[in-house]
């Protein structure tokens, strides 16, 4: 039967996310994963960048500790929910009620731990 | 008057001819003229058969016939039928691209027969299949009985909450708002959409493309005061939500209807929709 | 006598390998397995956010890993589905149109270019304030 009835409310919230951190992923992360490894080891900027004391200088600044907390969760949020739906294109569907959680759960946890490693360091 | 010349009495019409006895209808050929003349081209299809009452399986049988240019594979399927082998079942009826009767896998891409020219098919022999994703009745007619209940489900026709009176006249739109929903207007319920679809491939249960955008037409139609419970309808587990945005529908739809942009707005309108039911809970009461 | 009807509908099973049969269909499998890399990067940030917690040997040691030719590789790997990822995200976007005019969206053309600006913004600014220059 059509439409089994029953309105869905989470996905929409997840899907919101995944719009969200889609747009997060798009902007930022190509430079970032520039930034972050290939500048150094294709010669693009010195090493005094990305020693402990030029990484440290980078990660206390108040824009960074934000930015990286708006990449991980972007990242995490978009990516998990993608991943749920290749997983159930390979058969995972059966065990929706225990994936999603699980999913969700992934992106939560990586996000909170982000906040927690950005602002304490 | 007395005096008139009698008028000569009409002359009796000729007796008719004698009929020949009533003959029966020449029998068609048994053999019939498959066999092109010296010269003419040929063309061979490989056609999905099933034949419930014979056999468990569905299978493929091979037909030879003469070929012109301007034949489209509907053509070649009426051929076929018309002169090689009657048993051939297959939907169709306009053929011109509108009524929607006549899909079918067509080297393993969802076209209406009716709109592929055989020239512009590279392949040989010309695979002709039912439509994907369908269950097989016989030969190349699907099983469509369920994607006539997903089109009800969504409500087709305008809602209102309020009537208005005949004497208030006609709705009346603007060419831009009839533009907001024209594409998805355009639908002609053919299913290729569906047998693009790789998630109703793996679950039939999905409200797929052309229902979702049979929604968003009546959505986008000012007329239209019916959103909460169309929303309501596409929103369900096995609705938009399941859409991964492959993208198919819109490239197989021979009418330009965009089903995946009309679902991803539906996603953003349901989404936008419950965030403010949750956010401001009291706004629209 | 008319024929009994039989109606017996069959279902076909779809085969594991459906998507290599349509090439939109192999570029969407591999711009849905972007997500992989993506949910992997993730994860080596977190990792060097603690290493970098850790402290100065904690993070020397991971720099030793980090710069390791394997990870560079990785990491460009990473890149390419990261740029694969926003050339599809563009264009998918141009489908959910944000505003109309006259009915319809702004053209195509419109769309991307705001958003390679956006972006071209972005990773000014990245570069620019959060790591000061190349």
């Amino acid at each position: 039967m059509a439409g089994e009835g029953e309105v869905d409310k989470v996905t929409p919230m997840f899907w919101g996310l995944f719009s969200v951190g889609g747009f997060v992923v798009a902007f930022l992360l190509p430079v970032l994963i520039v930034m972050n490894n290939l500048a150094y080891a294709f010669w693009l900027v010195g090493p005094e960048k990305v020693v402990y004391a030029g990484e440290l200088a980078f990660a206390s600044f108040w824009l960074s500790r934000i930015f990286l907390v708006v990449v991980i969760g972007g990242c995490l949020f978009h990516g998990m929910h993608r991943l749920k739906y290749i997983l159930y294109d390979l058969g995972a569907v059966k065990v929706k009620k225990v994936l999603e959680p699980v999913v969700y759960g992934i992106a939560a946890a990586g996000t909170v731990a982000a906040v927690f490693l950005a602002f304490s360091i | 008057m007395a005096g008139t010349p009698p008028r000569p009495a009409p002359k009796a019409p000729p007796p008719p001819p004698p009929k020949a006895a009533a003959r029966p209808p020449p029998p068609r050929p048994a053999a019939p003229p498959a066999a092109p003349k010296a010269g003419e081209k040929t063309i061979t299809l490989r056609i999905g058969r099933y034949r419930p009452e014979r056999s468990e399986e569905p299978f493929f049988q091979e037909y030879t016939i003469p070929y012109r240019d301007d034949m489209v594979v509907l053509d070649a399927l009426n051929y076929i039928k018309d002169t090689l082998d009657p048993t051939l079942t297959f939907r169709w009826s306009c053929r011109m691209g509108i009524c929607g009767s006549c899909g079918a896998g067509v080297n393993g891409t969802p076209k209406l027969t009716c709109a592929i020219y055989l020239k512009d098919i590279t392949r040989r022999p010309v695979l002709v299949e039912p439509l994907a994703n369908f269950a097989i009745l016989k030969d190349l007619v699907v099983d469509i009985e369920p994607f006539m209940r997903k089109l009800e489900s969504v409500r087709p026709y305008i809602v209102r909450k309020e009537e208005r009176p005949l004497e208030r006249g006609e709705y009346r739109q603007t060419q831009d708002e009839v533009e907001r929903f024209r594409e998805q207007s355009l639908c002609i319920n053919c299913m290729l959409c569906y047998a693009g679809c790789p998630v109703y491939g793996h679950d039939e249960r999905f409200l797929g493309p052309a229902a979702s955008a049979l929604a968003f037409r009546y959505l986008m139609d000012t007329r239209d005061q019916g959103t909460e419970e169309r929303l309501a309808a596409v929103s369900t587990k096995t609705g938009i939500w399941e859409c991964t945005f492959v993208g198919e529908c819109s490239v197989v739809c021979p009418k330009g209807v965009d089903p995946a942009g009309a679902i991803q707005q539906l996603k953003a309108m349901a989404a936008t929709r419950l965030m403010k039911d949750m956010l401001l809970p009291l706004a629209s009461r | 006598m008319a024929a009994e009807t039989v109606r017996k509908p069959y279902v076909r099973r779809r085969s594991a390998w459906w998507w290599t049969k349509n090439p939109r269909y192999v570029l969407f499998q591999v711009r849905e397995l972007s997500s992989l890399f993506v949910v992997v990067y993730a994860f080596l940030l977190l990792w060097q956010l603690w290493a970098l917690r850790g402290g100065e040997a904690s993070y020397t040691a991971f720099l030793d890993f980090w710069y390791s030719r394997p990870m560079v590789v990785l990491n460009l790997v990473i890149l390419a589905f990261a740029v694969l990822h926003t050339v599809t995200w563009f264009a998918l976007t141009t489908k959910v149109p944000l505003m109309r005019v006259h009915g319809r969206p702004p053209p195509n053309s419109v769309i991307v270019g705001s958003m390679v600006a956006v972006w071209a913004v972005a990773s000014y600014v990245v570069v620019m304030w959060l790591y000061g220059g190349l």
